[in-house]
């Protein structure tokens, strides 16, 4: 075996192995049409390639977490990607031997922290990582921009870890609890405010004393990027069941949400149950009943950025 | 190819001045011990492993392996400009051969390879642990030792007389990448005190048990037959194939809780993602599916990409029995 793993080489040579073969094998045979197949099987591939190389510079991925490894997936959509957990989506596009350029698909223009360009030699037995970019949004990209490989192990250990595994317990904030990040709606807003910002449900029913609302900010969008505020209320139904309001806002107050900005909930089977898009929005809002332990998600997007948070009631 | 051909020549081409400079040198000892260190820093500079990082000068393990392998290069060099000076002018020619460069790069490479052993690949795997995880200098580290344990063919090979040796040369290929992955995602757990103390047991360990693992994944998939680029353009699909493509247009169409047909971009009623889904599955272009809508691709692309996203676990449960 030859694995070119030189810091002072600018390309990552290694045998495809029988294992990444017989996968494409399996991808290749849910599609039909010859091109698409064609296509799923040399994606296959060069995720392949791309995760030995990462794993021999000691980067954990995750392939089940890819959407490259789904065959529904790769249906929809032509993807390359590997999740590098806690860090994001890396592309590998394909290239053949003696293509000058990439060819990469709008649907991977966003989302990811970087590209690996990966050269397949016809017989399929060896792939060659040619080197990264940082982002890619133009269809065909000349393998003369990228960047040297060498340089890639800097590049990936710069990038911000995404701690997408705290869940915040809202039935504790019924008894005062604080969670990291979250504040009071009093501590952000003066109290006139605090009024428009009470749930619909608060509002009809007389908060209760039992009744808790708590404040995240986010941010989205770049030039102008916007203050959201993230908005939570829960309130006890009965001994099982709660009330729970996701509200979000302009943090300037009396101002219309971004248009396009998406709120989305998304259930404990990861199925989104309710969305709605902003479009001279002030507010949106979704109100639903859950019961204890009940575990749900909330998403903020605005065009190709997206925060989730996940919350357990 | 060239241009580092002329640059190893070069390299040659100083080493051969330098030695002749070196031997030309008459009770001068300093001037030879200088000479012979820069004999030697050249040489080292293609050493097998033990690479700066970042051009940085070595620290520990790296330096205390550098260091010896050019103490003993240095001591090997004395020697033979020693035997050199010593013998009678006929036989000097021979003996020279032993300083032409290819000899000398040989020299380091034996060295090297005599230093590694299992002591120095450990201290090399406990360098690794001491880096923080995604760090460069874990990447660094990492690099280093995968390097080492290659050239220090200490690699074992397993189950050899088992099989074929066409299919072991491809089991086994199989089974160091696997082997070499699984060491450097796995760096921290790596326990000195077990394996009888002996690094490259626990490297063995695992490769003894891919292979095996390799051996039973070929077996099952023996008929099998890596297709090339050009053999894939070829492929017939079975004609009772599974077309996962016709049961997601299907199933899109049918939309039964009329989930992908109300899904659609602001203001746009007609362009759902049911479209936009289908406009893909029949092939059209990104250019092609804008013209037609008006939409401009970023708007439509991203909107694809988040409905996909959001989508692809509700259609992986529903069509879960397809695959």
């Amino acid at each position: 075996m030859y694995i070119n793993t030189d810091t002072k080489s600018t390309v990552f040579q290694t045998n495809i192995t029988l294992s990444a073969h017989i996968q494409a094998e399996k991808f290749r045979r849910y599609q039909a049409q010859g091109s698409k197949a064609k296509q799923v099987y040399l994606n296959t591939l060069a995720v392949c390639v791309a995760k030995t190389y990462l794993n021999l510079i000691g980067w954990s991925t995750s392939l089940s977490q890819s959407d490259s490894w789904h065959p529904i997936s790769q249906t929809l959509m032509s993807v390359t990607d590997l999740q590098i957990p806690g860090y994001g989506k890396l592309e590998c596009p394909v290239v053949l031997s003696g293509d000058t350029k990439v060819i990469v698909p709008p649907e991977t223009w966003s989302g990811r922290i970087g590209y690996l360009v990966v050269m397949l030699d016809p017989s399929l037995t060896k792939g060659t990582i040619l080197g990264f970019a940082p982002q890619i949004n133009e269809p065909e990209f000349l393998l003369e921009r990228l960047k040297p490989l060498s340089q890639f192990p800097t590049y990936l250990s710069q990038q911000k870890r995404i701690d997408s595994s705290t869940i915040t317990g809202l039935s504790t904030w019924i008894t005062g609890a604080l969670n990291y990040g979250w504040q009071q709606l009093d501590e952000l807003f003066a109290p006139a405010m605090v009024m428009n910002f009470r749930s619909s449900q608060e509002l009809a029913q007389l908060p209760s004393s039992a009744s808790a609302s708590r404040v995240k900010l986010v941010n989205l969008g770049t030039e102008p990027e916007y203050t959201i505020a993230l908005i939570l209320n829960i309130q006890p139904l009965n001994e099982k069941e709660f009330y729970v309001s996701v509200k979000v806002s302009n943090y300037q107050y009396e101002d219309y949400l971004p248009d396009g900005l998406e709120l989305v909930i998304i259930d404990q089977d990861s199925h989104s149950v309710m969305a709605a898009q902003a479009n001279q929005t002030e507010t949106i809002e979704f109100c639903f009943s859950g019961e204890l332990e009940e575990s749900f998600a909330v998403e903020i997007a605005l065009l190709d950025q997206f925060v989730v948070e996940k919350f357990k009631i | 190819m060239n241009r580092i051909n002329r640059f190893e020549q070069g390299k040659y081409q100083i080493l051969e001045q330098l030695v002749k400079d070196l031997l030309a040198i008459n009770n001068n000892e300093q001037q030879k011990i200088i000479t012979i260190n820069q004999i030697v820093v050249i040489i080292l500079r293609s050493r097998p492993f033990c690479h700066r990082f970042k051009g940085m000068p070595l620290t520990g393990i790296y330096q205390q392996i550098y260091l010896q392998a050019k103490k003993e290069l240095t001591y090997q060099l004395e020697k033979q400009v020693d035997a050199v000076q010593n013998f009678p002018t006929a036989q000097q020619k021979a003996r020279e051969t032993n300083l032409s460069p290819a000899c000398l790069y040989k020299l380091q490479q034996r060295i090297f390879h005599k230093n590694l052993d299992d002591r120095q690949l450990k201290n090399l795997g406990l360098a690794a642990q001491g880096y923080p995880l995604n760090s460069e200098l874990r990447t660094y580290a990492l690099t280093e030792l995968i390097r080492a344990i290659k050239y220090s063919g200490r690699l074992c090979r397993p189950h050899q007389q088992k099989f074929s040796s066409h299919l072991y040369q491809v089991l086994y290929e199989e089974a160091i990448a696997e082997t070499l992955g699984y060491v450097c995602l796995n760096i921290d757990h790596y326990d000195p005190q077990r394996g009888n103390q002996k690094f490259m047991n626990w490297v063995n360990f695992k490769l003894d048990k891919s292979l095996l693992k390799c051996y039973e994944k070929y077996h099952k998939y023996s008929k099998f037959e890596i297709p090339s680029t050009e053999n894939l353009d070829q492929i017939v699909q079975e004609t009772n194939a599974l077309d996962l493509t016709e049961i997601l247009r299907e199933y899109l169409i049918r939309d039964s809780d009329k989930i992908f047909q109300t899904t659609h971009i602001r203001n746009r009623p007609d362009a759902n993602f049911t479209q936009v889904a289908l406009a893909k599955f029949a092939g059209k272009s990104w250019e092609q599916i804008s013209e037609e809508l008006d939409i401009p691709i970023p708007t439509l692309s991203s909107f694809y990409n988040r409905w996909c996203r959001r989508f692809s676990p509700l259609l992986d449960t529903e069509l879960k029995k397809y695959f």
